[in-house]
C-alpha cells in the first residue's frame, strides 16, 4: 500500500515535471539554428580536404605550365677545337713529359705567369684521345682517360694538346633590315639548323636554309610579329629554348642550367630503386602473409604482428641512415669496392625493407578473405598444405596481392628520405645500380632543401617532377584501390 | 598394378610433403628476415650511439688550473670569467670570440621570456643583469651596441677587457661559463670515433692505433647520447651537438598540427560519418559527400613530399606575410618558418585523422544511435552525447598514431623549412626551425667524423618517442576494445 | 496503475497507402490500416514481410536510413507525419520506440533513463529523479534496481532488465504511442511473461504497437492483429519480393475467423 503511494507520488511530480517541459511543444517543424550552423561547420571541415587537393592540383599545374612554356631566349653556342694557348703569353701548350695509356696524370711545363687554359670538367684532345680535366694545377692536369668513346693511348712528350672550347654565335657581318642572308663567324653554321628560331637584339628570324661551308644563313625577317631591323657584326645570337613535354618525357640529361630537361635520369633512378625494393618485398612480404594467414598460430601473430607494426612506425629516415651507414658498406664488403657510396641497390634494398609490411599486411587481408570452403576442397582431394596454398589460396588472393603490390609501387616511387640520404645526390642516367644516381624525390629535396631562388628554371623544374610524382602514384593508388574495392565487394 | 600405383603415390607423397615442410621453412624465413632487419636496424643505432673516441684538445685543461690547483670544473664564475678575458679573442678564430659573448648574454636575458625581437633594443640596464653587477658607464648601451663598437675594441683595450670579465662573472652562471671554456678555449675535437662493438672486442687495437695516429689523444668511453645532448642546441662540432632546438621545433610543429587538424579532421569525420548519407540529402550534396570521400583516400596515397611543394608554394611564398609573420607585426623573418611547417604537416596528417577518425565512429553501433533518436534526441544531441563519448577512444588512438607519423615525417619539412643550421630556440611560430628527423637527415648526410654517432643518439630518441607514443595508443585501443567486449 | 486515463491518447494512428522503399527495392507497398488509440495492435508476418520497416516508417526511423524513402501518408493528431511541416524529433518524442535487441546506453541506469527527460531540458535533480523512479516502476524494474541506480551500467543488467530498462527508457518522455519491434524475442518465458503483464498496464494510458513471431503472445496480449504477407513476382529474370497487409481486424476475430486462407495458413503454422 505504501509503495502503491509512492508510485503514486512519483507518477504525479513526473506528469507534472513533463508537462511543464512539454507544454509549448507541438508536431509543427521548429527551426534549429543551432544543428544547422553546426552541420554547415562541420560540411566546411570537409571541404579543407578538397582545398587540398585543389591546392596540390593547382600548384603543381600551374607552375608545371610555367615551367613548360617558359621560353627563355640562350646565346648559341658551337665547339671548337683549338691548341690550347696560354693566353697572356700565347705560348702553346705540349706534353712536358711522356703519357702511357693508363697514367691518370698529365705533366705540363708552363712559366710562372701562365694563366691556366684549362679548367675542371674541360674536354681536351690530343693525339686523337679525349680526356676530361678532372683538376687542373700548373704543373699537370689530373685526368679521365678516353672519355667521349675514344681509345685511352699512348702519347710522346711535347704532344701539343687541344681545348675543346665553346664559342658564342656572333655575326659576322652586318646586316641590313633587308638581308635575308647572315654571315657567321668560321664553323658556326653547324650549330643551326633549318626552322630554328634565331633572336638578335629584339628582332627573331627563322632559318630557312644552312649553308655550313661558307657559314652562311638563308633566313625570314621579322617573325613573331618583330620587325626587321640593321644589326651590326659582332652582335651575338640567341636561340630559344622552350622545354616541351617531348623532351622532357624522352631526354636522357638532367641539368637545368644547361638547358637539358630531360625527366630521365631522375625517373630512371626512381624506376631502379623501386625495382629493387619491390624485388625485396614482395616475396618476402608475400611469404609473412603466407606465414601469417596459413601457418601461424594466434600466440605466433601475436608475436609477429608488432615486429611488423614496429617496422611501420620507423620513420624512413632512419631507414635512410640504415642504408648509407650499415647496408652500403655491407654491400661494399661483398660485392667489393666497385659499389660507390652512393647506390640505388641498397637504397633500393632498405626501401624494401620499409614496405614489407604494406604488403604483408595488404597481401595477408586478400589471403585472410579466401573462403575456408575453398582450401577444404583442396585438402580433400589429397592436396598438401603447399599445393593448396600455390593451386588454390594464392590464386583466388591473386587481385589483393596485386593490389599490394601496386601500393607498394607506390609507396617506393614516393618514398624520399632513403634515396636522398643513399642513393646519390646527382642526377645520373644509369642502369648500374652500384653508382649512384639521384631519383625525382631525392632531386626534389636536394634542390628545394638548399636556398633556392623562386622564379629559376630549377625551381619550376620541381613542379614538373612533382606532377609526374603525383600523376605516378595517384595512378597505382587508384588502381590498387580499385582492385581492393572489388574483391572485398565480391567476398 | 594396384601396389605399383601405391607406392608410386607413396613415394611422391612424400617427395610433396617434402617440399610442402620446404615451403613452410621458406615462409617462415620471411618473418625471420623481416625480424632480423628490424633487430639489425636497433643493433647498427645503439652500437653507432655508444663508442671508443679519440679526443685531443687545443689548450689543455692542465694548464688552466687556478694558482692554487683547482681544475677549471672547480672554479667560480669569476675565475671562469677570467679565462675567458683573457682568451679573448677579437675575431674569434682562436678562442673565444665577440660574437660568442653576446650570444651569451642574450640568452641570459632571454630567461627573462622578452620576446627575443625586443633585445636588440633593450638597454643593458633594463636588461635585468643580476645586481647590477656591470660596468656603468654601459647602463644605457643597448645590446645590439654592445656588441659592435665596445667589445670589438676590447682586445686592444685591457680595461674593457676586464669590464668584459666583470659582466660575466656577475651575469653568467658558472655552468655556462664551464661550457664556455670548454668550447672555446679547451676546444675538444674528435679524431675518430670507434662503434659500440669495436669499442668492446678490439679495444687492444684501437689503443694500438691511437697510440700511433694520434699520440697526444685521449681515448674515452663516450655515450653520445646523454644529457648535455639534449640540452645543447646543435653545433659545428660533433662532440658538442646537440638536438635541444630539434626538440622544441618537433613540439612547436606539432602543437600547430594538431591544434589545425585536429578540429578539421574531427569535424569532417563527424560530417561524413553522421551527416553525409543523410536519407534526405539533395542529389548534389550527395554528389559532394561522395567525392570528399574519395578524396581523402586519395590525399592519404599522396606522397608526402608532394606537401612539402604545396607547403612552400601556399605557405611559404603565398601566404608570406602571414606565415612570417609581419602581419602580427615580427619584421625580417621570411615564409620558412615553424608556422608554414606546421600548416604544412596539419595538411599532410588531415586525412590520417579524418580516415581513423571515421573508422573510429563506424565502429559506434547503429543501435545507439537508434535508441537516441527513438527518445526525440535531435541529431547534434545524438552525436555529442552518445556518438562521441563512445568513439572518443577510437578517435583518440587514431590521432596519437597520426602525432607519430608527423614526428618523423621529414621531406615535406626539408622542402618547407631550413637550409642552415639552427641555434637558437624556437620562440614563436614565427621562428625558423629544424625538427629531429631534419637533424638526422643533416647530420646522417654529414661526413665529418661524429656526426653519424650523433644522427644514431638523435634516432634513438625520436624512436623513443614514438615508442611510448604508439605503445600509448595500443594500450588505449586495447583497454578500449575491452570494455567495448565486455559492455557492447 | 493509475484510474484516470490521460486525456491526450485519443487520437488514430491512420496508415493511409504506405509503401517503404529501401533504395530501388520496395520493401512494403501500400499498406492501410488504422492504429487505435489504447488499444494493443500486432503486426505479425513471416520474416521479411516489412513488419518492421512500417513500425520504423510510423517514427520516422528510416529517415537515418541511407536510401530510404516511405510514400503514403501516416495520419496522427490532425497531422500528416511525413508532411514537411512536421518535426520529426518532436514525433519521435511523442511515438517511442522499443527496439528488438536491447539496446542501452553505456552509461548508468539513471543516466539511461533520465536521458530523455534532459533532452527535454530538465535539469532539475529532484525533478529527474522522481521521473526516473516513476518510470523504472511503470517499467517493473525500480524494485530490482533501486539501490544500483548510479552504480550499475545498463549494459550490466540482464538481457530481459535491459529490455525492461529500454521500456523506462521510452516511458520517461511520456510518449503516446510506444512502438515495439519483439520486445520479447531475446528473453526467457518469464521475462516475456512481465513484458506482456507490463503491456497490459501501460495499455490504458499509451496506444502500443507490437511486432512479433509468436501467434500465442498476439493472442494473449493484442486488441487488434495485422497480418502482413510476402510477395514475389518474376521481373527480366529478377525475383521481386515485398511485403503487403493481407488482412487487419481484431485479434479474436482475426484468429478465429479469418477472412484469407493466407491468413489461417499462417496462423495455424501452414504457412510457406
Ligand atoms: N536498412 C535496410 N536496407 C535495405 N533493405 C532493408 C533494410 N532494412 C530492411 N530491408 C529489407 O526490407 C525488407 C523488410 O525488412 P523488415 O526488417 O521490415 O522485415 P521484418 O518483417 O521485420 O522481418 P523480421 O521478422 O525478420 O524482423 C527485407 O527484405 C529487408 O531485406
Ligand atoms: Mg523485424
Amino acid at each position: 500500500m505504501a509503495q502503491y503511494q509512492a508510485v503514486q507520488r512519483s507518477g504525479a511530480e513526473k506528469a507534472a515535471t513533463l508537462e511543464r517541459a512539454l507544454r509549448q511543444r507541438s508536431l509543427r517543424r521548429r527551426a534549429r539554428p543551432v544543428e544547422s550552423i553546426v552541420r554547415f561547420l562541420l560540411l566546411l571541415c570537409g571541404l579543407v580536404s578538397i582545398l587540398s587537393t585543389v591546392g596540390i592540383l593547382v600548384t603543381l599545374g600551374e607552375n608545371s605550365l610555367l615551367f613548360f612554356s617558359q621560353r627563355s631566349w640562350q646565346q648559341v653556342k658551337y665547339d671548337t677545337v683549338e691548341r690550347a694557348v696560354v693566353v697572356n703569353l700565347g705560348q702553346e701548350v705540349s706534353l712536358a713529359a711522356a703519357l702511357d695509356a693508363q697514367n691518370s696524370y698529365l705533366s705540363l711545363e708552363l712559366d710562372e705567369r701562365a694563366t691556366l687554359p684549362f679548367s675542371e670538367g674541360q674536354l681536351i684532345e690530343l693525339g686523337g684521345e679525349r680526356m676530361r680535366v678532372m683538376a687542373a694545377s700548373r704543373d699537370g692536369l689530373e685526368v679521365e682517360r678516353g672519355v667521349n668513346a675514344s681509345q685511352a693511348l699512348a702519347h710522346p712528350v711535347d704532344t701539343p694538346v687541344f681545348v675543346h672550347n665553346e664559342r658564342t654565335v656572333l655575326l659576322g657581318a652586318d646586316l641590313r633590315a633587308d638581308d635575308t642572308v647572315i654571315h657567321l663567324s668560321e664553323g658556326a653554321a653547324a650549330a643551326f639548323q633549318i626552322d630554328d628560331l634565331i633572336q638578335a637584339d629584339e628582332e627573331v628570324m627563322r632559318v630557312l636554309q644552312v649553308e655550313p661551308v661558307s657559314d652562311m644563313l638563308a633566313v625570314r625577317r621579322g617573325e613573331e610579329g618583330s620587325n626587321p631591323a640593321r644589326h651590326s657584326a659582332g652582335l651575338p645570337l640567341f636561340s630559344p629554348s622552350a622545354v616541351t613535354l617531348g623532351e622532357f618525357l624522352t631526354g636522357t640529361r638532367w641539368n637545368p642550367q644547361l638547358g637539358h630537361l630531360g625527366i630521365w635520369p631522375l625517373l630512371n633512378a626512381t624506376l631502379m630503386t623501386t625495382f629493387f625494393a619491390l624485388l625485396t618485398a614482395l616475396p618476402v612480404g608475400l611469404g609473412v602473409a603466407i606465414y601469417l594467414s596459413e601457418y601461424a598460430s594466434a600466440r605466433v601473430r601475436s608475436l609477429v604482428k608488432p615486429v611488423l607494426e614496429l617496422l611501420v612506425g620507423v620513420p624512413t629516415v632512419v631507414f635512410g641512415y640504415f642504408a648509407l651507414t650499415w647496408m652500403t658498406p655491407l654491400l661494399q664488403q661483398i660485392i667489393g669496392p666497385q659499389v660507390k657510396q652512393f647506390n640505388t641497390l641498397s637504397a633500393g634494398l632498405v626501401m624494401g625493407i620499409m614496405i614489407v609490411p604494406t604488403i604483408a599486411s595488404i597481401s595477408e587481408d586478400a589471403l585472410g578473405a579466401v573462403p575456408r570452403a575453398l582450401r577444404e576442397a583442396s585438402y580433400a582431394l589429397g592436396a598438401t598444405r603447399q599445393e593448396t596454398i600455390r593451386r588454390a589460396v594464392l590464386p583466388a588472393a591473386v587481385s589483393g596481392i596485386m593490389a599490394a603490390f601496386l601500393l607498394g609501387i607506390s609507396r617506393a616511387v614516393g618514398e624520399t628520405m632513403i634515396v636522398a640520404l643513399a642513393a646519390g645526390a646527382g642526377p645520373n642516367f644509369t642502369f648500374n645500380p652500384l653508382e649512384g644516381a639521384e631519383t625525382m624525390t631525392g632531386h626534389i629535396v636536394r634542390i628545394s632543401g638548399g636556398d633556392i631562388s623562386y622564379n629559376t628554371i630549377d625551381y619550376n623544374s620541381l613542379f614538373a617532377i612533382g606532377l609526374l610524382l603525383f600523376l605516378l602514384t595517384l595512378a597505382f593508388n587508384v588502381v590498387s584501390g580499385a582492385i581492393t574495392r572489388r574483391y572485398r565487394e565480391a567476398t | 598394378m594396384a601396389t605399383v600405383t601405391q607406392q608410386g603415390n607413396r613415394g611422391s607423397l612424400t617427395r610433396r610433403q617434402r617440399i610442402s615442410r620446404l615451403w613452410s621453412r621458406v615462409y617462415q624465413a620471411c618473418v625471420g628476415l623481416a625480424a632480423l632487419a628490424l633487430v639489425i636496424l636497433l643493433l647498427k643505432i645503439v652500437d653507432d650511439a655508444f663508442g671508443t673516441v679519440a679526443v685531443v684538445n687545443v689548450v689543455d685543461p692542465a694548464s688552466l688550473v687556478s694558482q692554487d690547483g683547482r681544475s677549471i670544473e672547480q672554479q667560480n664564475a669569476e675565475e671562469l670569467a677570467g679565462l675567458a678575458r683573457d682568451y679573448l679573442d677579437e675575431e674569434g678564430r682562436h678562442f673565444v670570440s665577440t660574437d660568442r659573448l653576446f650570444t651569451l648574454f642574450l640568452d641570459e636575458v632571454a630567461r627573462t621570456e622578452l620576446p627575443s625581437s625586443a633585445l636588440r633594443n633593450l638597454t643593458v640596464g633594463q636588461a635585468l643583469f643580476s645586481g647590477q653587477n656591470f660596468p656603468q658607464k654601459w647602463a644605457d648601451r643597448t645590446l645590439f651596441e654592445l656588441r659592435l663598437p665596445d667589445v670589438a675594441r676590447v682586445e686592444r683595450d685591457a680595461r674593457a677587457r676586464a669590464d668584459i670579465a666583470l659582466l660575466l662573472a656577475g651575469n653568467v652562471e658558472q655552468g655556462r661559463l664551464l661550457e664556455l671554456v670548454y668550447n672555446d678555449i679547451v676546444q675538444v675535437e674528435l679524431l675518430e670515433s670507434w662503434n659500440l662493438i669495436d669499442s668492446l672486442t678490439r679495444q687492444d687495437e684501437i689503443r694500438a692505433r691511437a697510440a700511433r695516429d694520434f699520440p697526444q689523444a685521449t681515448l674515452e668511453f663516450r655515450s653520445w647520447l646523454n644529457a648535455d645532448f639534449l640540452r645543447t642546441p646543435g653545433s659545428s662540432q660533433a662532440l658538442t651537438s646537440g638536438i635541444r632546438v630539434a626538440l622544441l621545433g618537433t613540439l612547436w610543429m606539432l602543437v600547430i598540427a594538431i591544434g589545425v587538424s585536429l578540429p578539421l579532421g574531427l569535424g569532417a569525420a563527424i560530417y561524413l560519418e553522421e551527416y553525409a548519407r543523410h536519407a534526405n540529402n539533395h542529389r548534389l550534396l550527395r554528389l559532394l559527400n561522395g567525392f570528399i570521400e574519395t578524396n581523402i583516400r586519395n590525399l592519404a596515397g599522396v606522397p608526402s613530399i608532394i606537401y612539402g611543394i604545396l607547403g612552400l608554394t601556399v605557405f611559404v611564398r603565398a601566404m608570406e606575410p602571414l606565415t612570417s609573420g609581419q602581419l602580427a607585426g615580427v619584421a625580417g623573418a621570411d615564409g620558412r618558418t615553424i608556422l608554414s611547417a606546421g600548416l604544412t604537416m596539419a595538411l599532410l596528417i588531415l586525412p590520417i585523422i579524418i580516415i581513423n577518425a571515421q573508422e573510429a565512429i563506424r565502429a559506434v553501433p547503429q543501435s545507439l544511435r537508434e535508441g537516441s533518436y527513438g527518445l526525440g534526441a535531435t541529431q547534434l544531441q545524438t552525436i555529442a552525447r552518445q556518438v562521441l563519448p563512445v568513439a572518443l577512444p577510437g578517435m583518440l588512438t587514431g590521432v596519437i598514431l597520426s602525432v607519430s607519423r608527423a614526428i618523423g615525417e621529414t621531406a615535406p619539412l626539408v622542402v618547407v623549412g631550413a637550409a642552415t643550421t639552427i641555434f637558437v630556440d624556437p620562440d614563436s611560430p614565427f621562428s625558423r626551425f629544424t625538427v629531429l628527423p631534419i637533424q638526422i637527415y643533416r647530420w646522417t648526410a654529414d661526413p665529418r667524423e661524429g656526426f653519424q654517432d650523433v644522427a644514431a643518439a638523435t634516432i634513438i630518441v625520436l624512436l623513443l618517442l614514438l615508442l611510448s607514443l604508439n605503445a600509448s595508443a595500443i594500450i588505449l585501443r586495447n583497454r578500449y576494445s575491452a570494455r567495448a567486449r565486455r559492455t557492447l | 496503475m493509475s484510474e484516470t486515463p490521460k486525456q491526450s491518447v485519443q487520437d488514430k494512428l491512420e496508415i493511409d497507402a504506405m509503401s517503404v522503399w529501401y533504395g530501388e527495392t520496395c520493401a512494403v507497398r501500400s499498406v492501410t490500416l488504422a492504429i487505435n488509440p489504447r488499444r494493443i495492435t500486432a503486426f505479425i508476418g513471416p520474416s521479411g514481410c516489412g513488419k518492421s520497416s512500417v513500425l520504423r516508417a510510423i517514427n520516422r526511423l528510416n529517415d537515418l536510413v541511407p536510401g530510404a524513402h516511405v510514400h503514403g501518408k501516416i495520419n496522427y493528431q490532425g497531422h500528416n507525419l511525413y508532411d514537411e511541416q512536421v518535426d520529426p524529433v518532436e514525433l519521435r518524442r511523442r511515438i517511442g520506440m522499443v527496439f528488438q535487441k536491447p539496446n542501452p546506453f553505456p552509461k548508468s541506469i539513471y543516466d539511461n533513463v533520465a536521458y530523455g527527460p534532459r533532452l527535454l531540458g530538465i535539469r532539475d535533480r529532484k525533478s529527474l529523479t522522481a521521473i526516473v523512479e516513476h518510470s523504472l516502476q511503470q517499467a517493473a524494474l525500480w524494485d530490482e534496481v533501486r539501490n544500483d541506480l548510479h552504480k550499475k551500467s545498463g549494459l550490466e543488467l540482464s538481457g530481459g532488465q535491459q529490455q525492461r530498462l529500454c521500456i523506462a527508457r521510452a516511458l520517461a518522455v511520456e510518449p503516446e504511442v510506444i512502438l515495439m519491434d519483439e520486445p520479447c524475442s531475446a528473453l526467457d518465458p518469464i521475462a516475456t511473461q512481465s513484458i506482456e503483464a507490463l503491456m497490459r498496464d501501460l495499455v490504458h494510458d499509451y496506444t502500443i504497437v507490437i511486432v512479433t513471431h509468436n501467434m500465442q503472445q498476439a493472442l494473449r496480449v493484442s486488441d487488434y492483429t495485422a497480418f502482413f504477407n510476402i510477395r514475389k513476382r518474376e521481373q527480366d529474370g529478377v525475383e521481386l519480393r515485398w511485403g503487403e497487409l493481407v488482412e487487419f481486424g481484431a485479434t479474436k476475430q482475426l484468429f478465429e475467423e479469418p477472412q484469407h486462407q493466407e491468413t489461417a495458413d499462417y496462423i495455424s503454422g501452414r504457412f510457406g
